[in-house]
């Protein structure tokens, strides 16, 4: 271990680029899953060079090593490489953590960059980073860095690859805890000490192991302060948190933290595959959604489980927790094959006990005008479906969209006349799924949506029935011109806001048809045809983009969708 | 030492701690520890009330803490001041921190509790569990297909 002063000693004149391993990770842009054991192992290697793991040492004196690659100005890196992508700044809580990334071409090979502090000074400094990620002697993809500019000459600048998490003890320990240093002679990366502090011969108390101290319901405690991927990464810490976490009455107590709904966007329209965003931590996650199979499924959500049935035999229905991945199959509904069905999910916060309602609609055959509708209500408790409801609309069909909001399914219903240009085309009924009389006439319970839309969607949120709509034009009711929120109270529509023209103009062309959902208070809209996603929080009346998402547009009509869905541990179907 | 001046003739409590201190303190600090106000609702408020679980510079730090806390209440720099504060104490005296917490668990006083907790939570957050075990001194004892196993299961979060 090279200790600090000689570091410091060393001439700044020998700055250079360290590319350690550089063969290592030609041309890959991201961080491949797959090669996780062989970083396992380079790991080892950079740590076996280090001696950080020989010996007492660990016990006695906490050494944290970092790697440190400086680069010189001269070689103007940014300049001549070609930029593909930027992230902006986000801030995390109330400190201002950027965490944006650069995708860019240096000397042919193909670089990224994550997870740094303010993003434009580095654009100014022009100067660029390797792919740190390779050179942290921790095995750990969520590696933060953070920049600095200490060196006296403005033509020496130095970046400092901080682990994960430190940076919040940066802050605190203030600048001078920490310096920068020029590498030595190339090819080697160097260490240094970074926390001076700590690693004090005197402070013996940090030695004493915090676990051990903790009992189970402090520690539990503790760890439902923790933000569900953290939650996830605390339970690999050691057998004690995994049982905690695990534990019947961790995950009944729930999360302390308010978690707000994620977003879950699909990479494509062919598999299951795609993002989830944490509005919260304003982070997307890879995830592998269990069950569906491609994004052209219906898909309803409630209280942590999200129901998916296939749109071809509609005989493919499941239930699932998409963090946890527990998921069930449900028989398939009872009822003919429909010409459109739609699909609702609520789950009972306290019970767990979960209905699934599926709206079928079939045309009466021979007759344009008169479709069949039928509802059919599975129940998680008995485990068998029940049709409860079957009626003929005269000039009315059903379609795919439906939500159940305090005991009460509500469905969107088309007109099937051909109208003028001034009459709605859309309405909502409502069925009692408490009551369940077979009596009552769907068409009677008939609103008329508040004006003429090109597209609806329902959401259930806190209890309340929200209604998000393109609003289309005076004399062409089916192009786009807006989008509207609505709130149904006491079978009244009331207007809760309009997506503002610059946002509306920002997905770029708006499609007529588009995906919205939301649950809680928080409300989701994305486009067809862009992976741009829009939030718009009830409580505050606040309209805002997510992170950009990391699914990009690879074919001119790709189809961009997905869906709300609340991550929770506990619940399972 | 809890013994304002203040103005307002606020009841006092007195209270001991395991090692023998004797602290008064104000009522509407000493009430908010509910294990104090089930005692006082005992009846037991007319002499000192034991703390046999607290030690005297745990107490003092409870104490300090709590007043901190009802400061902090909409006020922003001082929540994030005592954010820090807390982190610093988990980082530098640990064993200090566990006790504190401990404290405030056997007082039974919800704000600091969430205070604490939080502390914890803030410093784990967004570290790697190699980290966090290095951090606390914590050892790995899941054999190496235990722990891939989990990270299998739930790589999107290590991402």
């Amino acid at each position: 271990m090279i200790a600090p002063e000689e570091l410091t000693s060393n001439n700044k004149d020998d700055i250079g680029i360290q590319l350690h391993g550089n063969k290592d990770f030609v041309g890959t842009n991201n961080i491949d899953q797959g090669s996780a054991s062989q970083k396992l192992q380079r790991v080892e290697e950079v740590q076996g060079r280090a001696n950080i793991e020989d010996s007492d040492q660990v016990s006695n004196k906490i050494e944290h090593s970092v790697d440190l690659i400086v680069m010189p100005i001269q070689e103007n890196p940014i300049a001549s490489s070609e930029i593909k992508s930027i992230v902006p700044l986000v801030s995390q809580d109330d400190q201002v953590i950027a965490a944006p990334h650069i995708d860019f071409i240096f000397k042919g090979q193909q670089w990224k960059l994550e997870y740094c502090t303010q993003i434009w000074q580095i654009l100014q400094l022009q100067f660029l980073m390797e792919r740190a990620h390779d050179h942290l002697p921790v095995i750990d993809t969520s590696a933060s860095f953070v920049w600095s500019n200490r060196t006296e000459t403005p033509s020496h600048l130095a970046l400092e690859v901080v682990l994960s998490g430190w940076s919040s003890i940066l802050d605190m320990e203030g600048e001078t805890s920490w310096v920068s240093h020029p590498c030595n002679s190339a090819g080697e990366v160097v260490k240094f000490e970074t926390f001076s502090e700590i690693s004090d011969e005197g402070d013996k108390s940090s030695l004493v192991s915090l676990d051990f101290l903790l009992p189970d319901d402090l520690l539990e405690r503790i760890l439902s302060y923790l933000p569900i991927a953290s939650l996830f990464r605390a339970r690999s810490v050691c057998k004690r948190w995994n049982e905690v976490v695990n534990s019947r009455r961790f995950l009944w107590n729930g999360n302390m933290l308010s978690q707000k709904p994620w977003y879950f966007m699909f990479t494509g329209s062919d598999d299951a595959g795609g993002y989830a965003y944490d509005p919260i931590l304003r982070k997307w996650y890879g995830l592998e959604l269990p069950c569906i199979e491609t994004s052209n499924w219906s898909i309803a959500s409630s209280y942590g489980l999200v129901c998916f049935m296939d749109n071809d035999s509609r005989s493919q229905l499941f239930v699932c927790n998409p963090i946890t991945r527990a998921a069930k199959r449900l028989q398939e509904p009872p009822g003919l094959k429909s010409d459109y069905s739609a699909l609702a999910l609520s789950v009972d916060r306290k019970s767990h006990c979960y209905t699934v309602a599926v709206v079928k609609s079939k045309q009466v055959p021979d007759d344009f005008l008169q479709w069949d509708l039928s509802i059919h209500v599975y129940d998680s408790e008995t485990q068998t479906w029940v049709t409860s409801m079957a009626e003929v609309l005269t000039g009315w069909r059903g379609g795919d969209e439906s939500v159940v909001c305090s005991g009460v399914l509500y469905c969107l219903i088309y007109s099937t006349r051909i109208l003028g240009s001034s009459e709605n085309r859309h309405g909502l009924i409502m069925y009692d799924l408490c009551r369940r009389s077979s009596h009552a006439s769907l068409i009677r319970t008939c609103i008329p949506v508040p004006c003429s839309l090109t597209c609806g969607r329902l959401m259930n949120l806190n209890d309340k029935l929200v209604m998000v709509g393109g609003i289309g034009k005076m004399d062409r009711p089916d192009i786009i011109k807006g989008i509207g929120i609505w709130v149904l109270i006491d079978k009244e529509w009331r207007e809760v806001s309009r997506m503002p023209h610059k946002f509306f103009q920002g997905f770029g062309e708006f499609d007529d048809v588009f995906a919205s959902s939301g649950t809680d208070d928080l409300i989701y809209i994305q486009s067809y045809g862009a992976p741009a996603l829009l939030g718009f929080d009830m409580n505050q009346k606040q309209w805002k983009w997510s992170q950009k998402c990391p699914v990009t547009k690879r074919f001119p009509l790709q189809l961009f969708t997905g869906f709300c869905f609340e991550p929770r541990l506990e619940v399972t179907p | 030492m809890a013994s304002t001046s203040n103005s307002t003739s606020s009841k006092i409590i007195t209270l001991r701690s395991s090692d023998g201190e004797v602290f008064e303190v104000e009522e509407s600090v000493a009430l908010e520890s509910n294990l104090i106000r089930r005692m006082m609702e005992d009846d037991c408020a007319n002499n000192i009330i034991p703390l046999p679980n607290v030690t005297a510079p745990i107490f003092y730090l409870v104490i300090e803490h709590c007043k901190k806390h009802a400061e902090m209440k909409d006020n922003k720099e001082k929540k994030k001041e005592l954010r820090s504060q807390g982190e610093e104490l988990l980082k530098s005296d640990p064993h200090t921190y566990s006790n504190l917490m401990e404290a405030v668990n056997y007082l039974d006083i919800k704000s600091l509790m969430d205070l604490t907790a939080q502390w914890l939570a803030d410093f784990l957050k967004g570290k790697s569990p190699r980290l966090i075990r290095e951090l606390l001194k914590i050892k790995n004892d899941f054999t190496p297909e235990e722990e891939a196993e989990i990270l299998e299961r739930n790589r999107w979060a290590f991402d």
